[in-house]
């Protein structure tokens, strides 16, 4: 293969993969990632929710369905949102506790038995855990997507 | 528009039992975002174009056996001495820390530093400066000093060592270095300070009696796990030392003057199948199959926690060993097409076209990891022991997870892949051109290898993707 060819095979390479990588690029608003793709019971209702609505939200628009309630009992979940937007959920733990939004750094203590609700908007991209300090208890996973 | 309801409530409820969160992560507070599909297919598709294109376009004869060295400065003596001294200070400091401080990981200096800058720092630093770790190696410091101090007590009447047994070759090190991975990501308590603590001072002790028998350089070279990890990525490094000066050579080109011990292959692969367990674990292939497995165990009459810890194990051994499988289906390959040498030769010969991938595998996991909780080290240099101190005034310092954003996270990621993909393709031709001579035998010899490092890319890719997340 002459020198010729070869600068000609690696511009044709190139020129392809430059290519392919403007068609495939989504824009801003195209496809989600495939983890989201999974059906996810996003209805409100479907979650469980024991709650008493007498607690007091700290920060909501009284439009927006319930927040998801997170709770030591159960799997853990994940709660995905896209940056900028509003994360909204509430916390019950049988004991007093503390809970930490890790990257965030949000702490909250928890008194046994009381609901509380947390809003704050979704700066930091990237996964983060939802945790009950002092016990070590995963509640939830924190996506946050470009 | 995002197939994302307007307000956080996307909830999954996992399906899957969620295995407990202290494996692996307790350290980090933050993962990566898997990469996007489409990011996941152009990727491969990067990595098979310039693998069809550097087979037809590569050079004709071979480039890398000759390093090109080229003598910069003369190292003072001393210094080699004063690296010592500072290593084993701090790996006396981390002793300390960890047995005296804080028990929790996060607040403790001694699990950021061991797994974030000394394994994956110490690999980075190593490709870009050299091998940096052999200075600074606290038990080849302790050897040392202790071979000097006996010889002059001795007169030089101290008793040579052993003959090392050649055929253990570097399995030593091969032990070590996946007692470490299971250590980080399988046992439970692999992030306690206290427990590392102890275990480093087994393995400083295990290193120093190994000296002992067979000698400093003899030992480090095949029984120190962390001396032949970080050694083999120094090879790809541009800096070296060439008798007693700092010399600058061609990148790569140190890897041909590896020179082979048995246990290399299985090094090699256990440094690629431990960080791709690091992958898979996250995943829900993984998830999936680890339900079924612990509850094997428990009928077994094993309790949760063994269980897991169990059902674990066997998925890093797993891991390790399908990588190992996967290139010695690729050295036979090799073999068919090639004809003559035996397949033994050949996995020998083409080992170090893996070192340039299990560097990419280490930087595609951890680069965000040594990027985001590196900074940690600001405070916990601060306040090593968690018990308030504030050493150097920068305690509450914080990390700052905006200097990164995800579709930065994620180009490097593919990027650092795709670029190690392409040095071990062009290590395993040289490498091909040397043993075959012929450029046309050597293509077709190196086909099966170029399969083997596609395979090893593109599962290193699918672990970072979303079709894994």
């Amino acid at each position: 293969m002459s020198t010729r060819q070869r600068v000609g095979l690696v511009t044709l390479a190139v020129t392809v993969l430059a290519v392919a990588f403007v068609a495939l690029r989504p824009a801003d608003d195209d496809e989600r990632p495939a983890s989201a793709a999974t059906p996810a019971p996003t209805s409100p209702t479907a979650t469980p929710d024991t709650d008493t609505p007498t607690e007091p939200p700290t920060a909501t628009e009284p439009a927006q369905p319930s927040a998801p309630l997170l709770t030591a009992d159960g799997t853990p979940r994940s709660i995905e949102v896209i940056q900028g937007e509003d994360v909204r959920f509430r916390v019950r733990s049988s004991e007093g506790e503390r809970l930490h939004v890790h990257g965030y750094d949000i702490f909250r203590e928890l008194a046994p038995e009381k609901t509380v609700e947390l809003s704050f908007p979704a700066e930091l991209e990237g996964i983060f855990e939802i945790e009950l300090e002092r016990s070590g208890t995963l509640l939830a996973e924190l996506e946050v997507y470009p | 528009m995002m197939r994302l309801p307007p307000v956080a409530v996307a909830v999954v409820a996992a399906a899957l039992a969620w295995p407990t969160a202290a494996l692996a992560h307790g350290l980090a507070g933050r993962q990566d975002l898997p990469i996007p599909r489409w990011l996941f297919v152009w990727g491969a598709t990067v990595v098979l174009i310039i693998s069809f294109v550097g087979l037809a376009a590569l050079w004709r004869s071979p480039r890398l056996e000759d390093q090109g060295l080229r003598r910069v400065t003369p190292i003072p003596r001393g210094l080699e001495a004063m690296c010592g001294a500072v290593g084993v200070a701090v790996f006396c400091l981390l002793i300390y820390a960890g047995l005296a401080g804080s028990q929790r990981p996060t607040e403790n200096v001694v699990p950021t530093f061991v797994y974030v800058l000394l394994w994956v720092g110490v690999p980075v630093l190593s490709v870009l400066l050299g091998d940096v770790f052999r200075p600074f190696n606290p038990w080849r410091a302790i050897g040392r000093g202790a071979g000097w101090l006996g010889g002059r007590l001795t007169g030089g009447a101290a008793p040579a060592p052993l003959s090392y047994p050649e055929r253990l070759g570097r399995w030593p090190a091969v032990i070590g270095l996946v007692a470490f991975g299971w250590l980080e990501l399988v046992a439970a308590n692999g992030d306690d300070p206290g427990t590392m603590a102890v275990l480093a001072l087994v393995y400083a002790a295990v290193q120093l009696v190994g000296m002992t028998l067979f000698g400093v350089e003899r030992w480090l070279e095949r029984g120190d796990a962390f001396a032949v990890y970080f050694g083999l990525f120094a090879r790809m490094a541009p800096v070296t030392v060439d008798d007693g000066h700092l010399a600058l050579r061609r990148p790569l080109s140190g890897l041909s003057q590896e020179r082979w011990l048995p246990g290399t292959v299985a090094l090699l692969c256990a440094a690629i199948g431990i960080t791709a367990f690091d992958g898979v674990a996250e995943g829900p292939v993984w998830l999936g199959a680890v339900e079924p497995l612990q509850t094997i165990f428990e009928s077994l009459g094993f309790a949760v926690d063994t269980a897991l810890t169990l059902t674990f194990t066997i998925g890093l051994i797993v891991s390790v060993l399908l990588v190992g499988v996967v290139y010695w289906i690729g050295v036979l390959g090799m073999r068919t097409a090639a004809g003559a040498a035996s397949a033994r030769r050949l996995g020998r010969s083409f080992v170090v076209s893996l070192v340039p991938i299990a560097f990419a595998y280490v930087l595609a996991h951890y680069f965000s990891l040594l990027v985001f909780q590196g900074q940690a080290t600001a405070y916990l240099a601060s306040d090593p022991l968690g018990t308030g101190a504030n050493l150097f005034g920068t305690a509450s310092a914080t990390i700052d997870y905006t200097v990164l954003s995800a579709n930065a996270v994620w180009y490097f990621q593919v990027g650092a892949l795709v670029i190690g993909h392409a040095a071990g393709l062009a290590v395993a031709h040289d490498r091909a051109l040397v043993l075959f001579g012929d450029g046309r035998q050597a293509t077709r010899s190196q086909t099966w290898m170029l399969a083997v490092m596609i395979a090893f890319t593109c599962l290193g890719l699918f672990l970072l993707s979303a079709g894994n997340a």
